[in-house]
């Protein structure tokens, strides 16, 4: 426990209200000043990011910022940013500059995308409060908000399958909050206490902590789509825009793996949830998710039910992380986070660019496609190779970390299991990329004239692509020694 | 310390003058019945909240006004409790009252109505402010003879047969509380309301006797809270013009009826008598739970929007009841604040429903696919009351469930809790297809930015949508404070 300095500061308040601010401002600039409204978008999520690069380096330093709002009974708004905060922080903030450049691309049509930009500054606000949050109320409130904000752009093309996915994600939404909020009332009713930083409130177990348990789990689980909670998330990304299933899949999905690290350490405390072994539930099912995932993902030929599918066996890496319950495995979780987001989030948005230029969705249709668009199937192809797991890239650092952690936790079965998940990886991954180059010779009347790039778009893909390896061919591996240091407020 | 204030007077009589006046005015005569109207409810509402400071001072304002004989009285007692419901009522009563101009405006029979409105004013405050159980009764006939004009204003046999049975069960609820005034008259020679209650004191002998009147006057105010098996005059009353439902079947009436039921409990049995009886007050609890569940699942049934809505007050109702019943400070608090919250809400809901009829005529829930294109504004606020019923932070419905729980967690019985967040989850079932369908399915209804309903009704709309949500962010500083006043009484 390096930090003790607590800094009174509103700067946590300001980051998650200048994108509600900023979806306030389109809404007025689409009506009155259109040129206007890419400017409000880009100054929405870079204005976050920049506060929070700002916040930094004092964070890292040992400081905490700190502000609660008495609003909200019965607990109050409470921000409180450690080192973990900072962390998610600075990769949501990254992210939703680089998600809103691209959606600004994607939609060509303004008309189109008018009010996709309403609804993705609002989840990003709710998505950075869920991590600036100082107790679970609060967090409650944002990862409400943020659901709820993002059912929008489930919906957005309103197909049937759209509406279907919709009132899914909807139902799951409720179902989330609904379990949530009891976990709440009876967590507060047995400590009459909410907030983190205290290392663990809980110190006694009973049959109603362990009801509590498991509704956090469900509700962050549906969010972090572990399977059995699962069964929205296919359906949601096929049905969505890229842009917002990158969305989900970069930040979204990691608010449900940040919950879950808030509430084992913050809520039940690391020594209470290993002394009565409620870990393993949680371990089980992440076990469940990597093989059930991976072998899902094979049999989808929709791209992005594909890449959902993988999506669910990714976070079962990041849950095996959690309930290893060693700062190894925590590591490898919090590098994963990281990781996934620069290659899926890369992968989603390879698949839009595909769907935008050639309007193809299924795989089988994609032979070829490489010849097209050679530079966004190399990007494509670099996020598959990092997802398996070859060494320079992220997220082999991640599988170390996990085997490490495995092998702490008296565990050395699981190395294996990540093994074999990463040969499935390449079964479903490869088969892509060498079809979109390769795939064409078989075909005789193949378009082979090359599209013209379109920066808003190619920019972001090839910035996601070069994060899957930038990190870890650098000097010092900036994450890993970051998240090194986030693991020592909880180990 | 007691003091003399005139405003009970005011609060009673001033709308029987409005309404005197109202009627001898000329049927054509829209505006001066208008501002009759107005006026009346403005000076009602201004004369309550006057009081307010008096009784957050903990000071009882009382008048005795006649006395028959032994002790039968028109007896004035203005509490906290009493408080909380003629604040509430006429705050809603000015609202509905701006709301009825603009939903009469093309309705017939505007003179009448308007008379009637104004003078069920009158009889709401009549029981808000009752000092004894005779008076409480006389208000109580009174204001169910003054709603069954307004029941069946619409003159069609399915008005008058909705009327027959609306009266019916009303003065049949009337009857039991007046032989129950027989019984506690004879057993204590008195029928003044007191904050610890008036049967505390008789002995363990006549605890059958004591049994009984509580069985009559729970059915008798339980008749108008539509606690199942009495309910079914409810669903009927919805033939009513949509403002009479909104505010006597969502607010006033059926609030009357809770309110019954708490000022019986606390004034009349008092809290300590109750928990003696808890095999009794167990056996209530059974019907209300059953209530709850059962009306939500009525409601889903249901493809009429004001029925929908209709059941969804009987199961919301319950949640009060429930509340109250498990005599616990938090539940008692989540029980007396949803008074408040829902009331604010579902009135919301039902304006909506009443703009939606105005604007395209439409009542069925299958024929208001994509209603949300042309009137944003109208199910904006539609989704605020929902999502807020449903328990959805920040919005104020969601402190009274965090009372409940809470309440149900103190007095061991989790399983009141399951109820309520089962009743959740119903809720979500038949609100949400609602919200969804009406912004992104396609229906007969255009984009047609601008035309929505007008002013007079959108305005109390959205002020009340936002006022759901500031009661939600600030309950410290209002609702809360107010509703521990009356605890205070009680505990």
């Amino acid at each position: 426990m390096a930090q003790t300095d607590t800094v009174f500061s509103i700067v946590p308040a300001i980051i998650v209200l200048v994108p509600l601010v900023a979806a306030a401002a389109v809404m007025l600039a689409d009506r009155y000043r259109p040129h206007l409204r890419n400017p409000a978008v880009i100054a929405g999520t870079a204005i976050p990011f920049l506060l929070v690069i700002l916040m930094y380096p004092a964070v890292v330093g040992g400081e905490i910022y700190y502000l609660h709002l008495n609003v909200l009974p019965p607990t109050g708004m409470e921000f409180r940013v450690d080192t973990l905060s900072i962390y998610m922080a600075l990769l949501f903030g990254f992210f939703s500059v680089v998600l809103a450049v691209y959606s600004l691309g994607y939609f060509k049509d303004k008309e189109e995308g008018k009010v996709f930009f309403y609804f993705l500054l609002p989840v990003i606000a709710g998505a950075l409060g869920v991590v600036l949050s100082g107790n679970i109320f609060t967090l409650f409130l944002f990862f409400e908000f943020m659901s709820l904000m993002f059912f929008p752009l489930v919906t957005y093309r309103a197909t049937p399958e759209a509406q279907s996915a919709g009132l899914k994600f909807f139902f799951m939404t409720i179902i989330a909050g609904v379990s949530f909020f009891w976990a709440m009332v009876i967590t507060y009713n047995v400590t009459g206490d909410l907030s983190f930083g205290a290392g663990g409130l809980i110190t006694a177990p009973s049959p109603l902590l362990l009801v509590a348990f498991i509704c956090y789990l469900v509700t962050f689980g549906i969010k972090a789509a572990v399977v059995p909670l699962h069964f929205w998330m296919p359906d949601a990304y096929a049905a969505a825009t890229s842009p917002a299933a990158a969305l989900s899949s970069a930040i979204m999905l990691k608010t449900g793996v940040f919950g879950l690290i808030r509430v084992f350490h913050d809520i039940f405390g690391l020594s209470f949830i290993a002394e009565v072994g409620w870990n393993n539930i949680l371990l089980v099912l992440s076990l469940i998710s990597i093989l059930y995932g991976s072998i899902c993902a094979f049999a989808q030929d929709d791209l992005n039910r594909r890449l959902a599918y993988s999506g669910i066996a990714q976070v079962g890496y990041m849950l095996l992380g959690i309930s290893l319950l060693t700062s190894q495995a925590l590591v490898g979780t919090l590098y994963h986070v990281m990781a996934h987001a620069f290659m899926k989030g890369c992968m989603f948005l390879c698949a839009g660019v595909i769907y935008v230029n050639t309007g193809k969705v299924k795989i089988s249709e994609m032979r070829g496609v490489g010849m097209q668009m050679p530079v966004t199937m190399l990007a494509f192809t670099i996020a598959a190779v990092s997802a398996v797991g070859i060494p320079p890239f992220n997220i082999f650092v991640t599988k170390w970390h996990l085997g490490l952690g495995a092998f702490d936790a008296g565990m050395p079965v699981i190395i294996g299991l990540l093994l074999l998940s990463s040969i499935l990886n390449a079964a479903y991954y490869f088969p892509i990329s060498i079809n979109a180059f390769l795939g064409c010779r078989e075909l005789k009347n193949i378009e082979r004239k090359r599209l013209r790039l379109q920066p808003l778009r190619m920019v972001p893909v090839m910035i996601l692509a070069a994060g899957a390896f930038i990190f870890t061919l650098a000097p010092v591996n900036w994450p890993l020694s970051l998240v090194r240091t986030v693991v020592q407020i909880f180990f | 310390m007691n003091m003399v204030f005139p405003q009970p007077i005011i609060a009673v009589v001033v709308p029987v003058i409005g309404a005197i006046i109202i009627r001898f005015l000329d049927e054509e005569q829209a505006r001066e019945r208008h501002m009759v109207a107005l006026v009346s409810v403005g000076i009602v509402f201004l004369a309550v909240a006057g009081m307010l400071p008096a009784v957050l001072a903990e000071k009882v304002i009382e008048l005795r006004m006649v006395e028959f004989f032994d002790g039968l009285g028109i007896y004035f007692k203005i509490d906290a409790l009493g408080m909380l419901f003629g604040l509430v009522s006429s705050t809603l009563w000015v609202f509905a009252t701006v709301y009825s101009i603009g939903y009469m405006s093309h309705e017939h029979g505007q003179r009448g109505y308007f008379v009637f409105f104004v003078l069920s004013c009158s009889a709401a405050m009549g029981v808000a402010f009752a000092g004894n159980l005779f008076t409480l009764y006389i208000f109580y006939e009174y204001l169910a003879i003054c709603t069954y004009p307004l029941v069946v204003h619409a003159g069609t046999a399915e008005a008058s047969r909705a009327g027959i049975k609306y009266i019916s069960y009303s003065l049949g609820g009337g009857a039991l509380v007046f032989i129950s005034i027989f019984m506690i008259h004879d057993l204590v020679g008195t029928l003044d309301f007191m904050p610890g209650g008036i049967l505390g004191d008789v002995g363990v002998g006549s605890r059958t006797l004591v049994m009984v009147i509580f069985i009559l006057l729970i059915a008798g105010f339980g008749t108008k809270a539509a606690i199942m098996p009495l309910h079914s005059w409810l669903p009927g009353a919805m033939v009513a013009p949509t403002p009479v439902s909104a505010l006597l079947h969502a607010v006033a009436i059926v609030k009357a009826g809770v309110f019954g039921i708490s000022r019986v409990f606390f004034s009349i049995f008092g809290r300590e008598l109750l928990v003696d009886m808890s095999m009794i007050t167990a056996i209530l609890a059974v019907f209300v739970c059953f209530t709850i569940i059962v009306g939500s699942f009525m409601a889903i049934k249901q493809t009429v929007l004001k029925l929908r809505l209709a059941y969804s007050t009987i199961g919301q109702l319950g949640y009060i009841t429930l509340g109250v019943l498990l005599l616990t400070p938090a539940g008692v608090l989540g029980g007396l604040v949803h008074i408040i919250n829902h009331a604010i809400l579902k009135i919301t809901l039902f304006f909506c429903a009443g703009m939606i009829i105005t604007v395209t005529g439409k009542k069925n829930l299958d024929q208001l696919h994509g209603v949300g294109r042309q009137m944003p504004l109208t199910m904006l606020a539609f989704s605020i009351g929902a999502l807020g019923l449903m328990g959805v932070m920040p919005i104020a419905g969601y402190i009274s469930k965090y009372y409940i729980l809470t309440g149900s967690l103190d007095a061991g019985m989790p399983v009141f809790a399951y109820v309520i967040l089962g009743s959740t989850l119903l809720n979500a079932i038949y609100y949400l297809p609602i919200i969804v369908n009406a912004f992104f399915k396609e229906g007969e209804f255009e984009k047609q930015p601008g035309y929505e309903a007008p002013l007079t009704m959108l305005v109390p709309t959205i002020a009340l949508a936002v006022a759901g949500i500031l009661f939600g962010l600030f309950a410290n500083y209002t609702t809360i404070p107010f509703i521990e006043a009356v605890l205070k009484t009680i505990f």
